[in-house]
This record gives structure tokens, sequence and C-alpha cells, in this order.
């Protein structure tokens, strides 16, 4: 069973950032929340060098927490940076190394049943899933608060209206 | 007219606002997600883009939100910020060419209790709770449809 929350909901922003901090905080923020770790989160980063020393970067996060022994919440994260270049900013009289181009950013989020759930059988199930049905309103509840977070996050970051 | 899975509420196109001029952007972007908050809708955003441009930046935000009424209808409204061009900050808030579409549907048997059995769904739909549909979703939606649009235009300062 896949119950989805947020439906690769898209963050663009064009023009200058600090991406490597966006990237740390992001992590961060998925850390800080008790989704991912450093060694568990990125399942594909892919760093193209284009012309004009412009970079395209594709970068895939997976964070996933466990919340009970029957389902396991997953926000997913894509980037894909096209032309991104470095660039110097002059802020409040320091040099500040930023990079400009296209930065886009797609959040999904979804429960996913454990084996455990699916292997229920019978009058078991049955049981479980109407004494569950509101404990999984409840989850959904959590998960879209989560998520939604985690997406304000990002925009203010970027600067975007939140 | 049978009632089907979905029923869209808004004209084909939507309800499209167009204005060019001075536009507070901000307080429109954060009066529409209190509206939405208000009457308890679940909001997400399908889409926050901003491009910076020489000519001014170009927005794009696609905001959604639903609303569980009972166990059987939801009732699903969009507001797109279709493209608001070269917005530049001026002394009250940003100037800017902007189209707004604003989007609603009822959605039928939203957790699909009745995909299984479509030919009890059609009758559910089209002889059992067709008058309800009519006479109480319909002009619940509609009235909430028509209400963000009051609200959406006030904050342009348009007729209405």
């Amino acid at each position: 069973m896949k119950i989805e929350i947020l439906k690769l909901q898209k963050i663009k922003w064009e023009g200058i950032t600090d991406f490597p901090e966006l990237y740390k905080y992001m992590k961060l923020h998925l850390e800080d929340i008790g989704y991912a770790d450093e060694r568990n989160l990125e399942t594909r980063y892919i760093e193209r060098a284009k012309p004009e020393g412009k970079k395209q970067l594709e970068i895939s996060w997976h964070a996933v927490k466990k919340k009970s022994d029957f389902f396991v919440f997953n926000i997913d994260t894509n980037f894909l940076i096209l032309g991104m270049s470095d660039t110097e900013l002059q802020e409040e009289g320091i040099k500040r190394k930023m990079q400009k181009g296209v930065f886009e950013v797609r959040v999904s989020s979804y429960i996913k049943s454990t084996d455990k759930w699916d292997e229920l059988k019978g009058l078991q199930k049955m049981y479980e899933r109407m004494i569950m049905k509101k404990r999984i309103d409840e989850l959904i509840k959590e998960l879209y608060e989560k998520s939604t977070a985690y997406f304000s996050y990002i925009k203010t970051f970027l600067g975007l209206r939140d | 007219m049978s009632v089907g899975k979905e029923m869209k509420i808004h004209p084909s196109k939507g309800i499209v606002i167009r204005y060019k001029g001075i536009i507070d952007i901000d307080s429109l972007y954060k009066d529409v997600k209190s509206w939405f908050k208000k009457n308890d809708y679940d909001y997400f955003e399908k889409e926050n883009t901003e491009k910076n441009k020489p000519q001014g930046n170009t927005l794009i935000i696609k905001m959604r939100a639903e609303r569980k009424v009972d166990d059987y209808v939801r009732f699903d409204i969009g507001v797109d910020f279709d493209e608001i061009l070269r917005v530049k900050k001026v002394n009250k808030g940003y100037s800017g060419d902007a189209r707004i579409i604003i989007r609603a549907e009822m959605i039928f048997d939203y957790y699909n209790n009745w995909k299984t059995i479509p030919f009890l769904f059609y009758i559910y739909n089209n002889l059992i709770i067709k008058k309800k549909i009519y006479t109480f979703y319909f002009p619940k939606i509609y009235n909430e449809m028509m209400d963000l649009n009051s609200l959406i235009k006030k904050d342009l300062g348009l007729i209405r």
C-alpha cells in the first residue's frame, strides 16, 4: 500500500544562490527530523561538464523514517541544476562565491506499508485495517506537515514566497 | 448529464483574471493561502518558480488545496499564478502583467472504495445521491470558488 502526500512538487529558481549551502542545509534539515543520515540519503549524484565551464547536476535523495512495524514515511528529493557556474557577489563589503543557474528541486512524499502489513491475512487483516484507519489518518497528517515544512524551508532559503 | 468520478465546477479554461499594473504579490499570495486555511483546506504547492531576468522577474506559482467534505466527496481548488511577467519592485508592491486562473472540482469516492464495482458507483452517483450533489455539494463549492475569485479581484483592486 502506498499513500501519496506530495507529488513531485516543484520549486524553481533562476538566478544566483549559494548552492553548496542549500545542499548542506537541506540535508541537515532531513537529518534533524530523523529522516536521513550521512550514509543512506543520496541515491544518485551526476555532474556533467558543459561548455563555457558550466555544469549540470542531477541529484536524487531518498529519505525514510520507520513509523511502526506497518508503515514507513518516505520523502524523495530530486535536484536538476542547469547551466550552473560560479560567480562572485559583494555582500556587506565581503566577496562571496555563489552559483548562478537554473535550480529546480522536486519533492515527493508518501507512506508505504511494510511487508508485515501486506502479509496480514483474513480476520487479522480486517481487524488491523479497522483499528488502523484512524491511525493512518494521523500518519497522513504528520507526513503532510513534515514534508510541507521541508518544502517551505527550501523556498525560504531561495528567497521565494512562502 | 451523468455524474462520473469528478465534476468540474469552473468554466472549461478556468476562471481567468488578467491584470496589468501594480500588484502586491506578497499579500495576494498570503491572502489566498489564508483563505484555504480558513476554509479547512489542506494546502500544498505544485510549483513555485521564480526567474530572475533583467526586464523583471517571472513568477509561476501553482497553488492546490483539497478538502474532504465527507468520506465520499472531496473538493479540489487550484489557483495558478500562471506567469506573472516583468515583476519589478515599486513603491506599493510590484508592477507586472498577471494571469491568474482559478479551477475547482469535486472528486467522488476519493478512497476508491467503488473502484471494483463501477456499475454500483454509477447507480449511486446518478440515482441515489444525484440530488444531493446538485443541491448540496455543487452550490457549496461553487460559492467557495466565487468567494475566492472575489478575494483575488479585491486584492487586485478590480471591479467585483
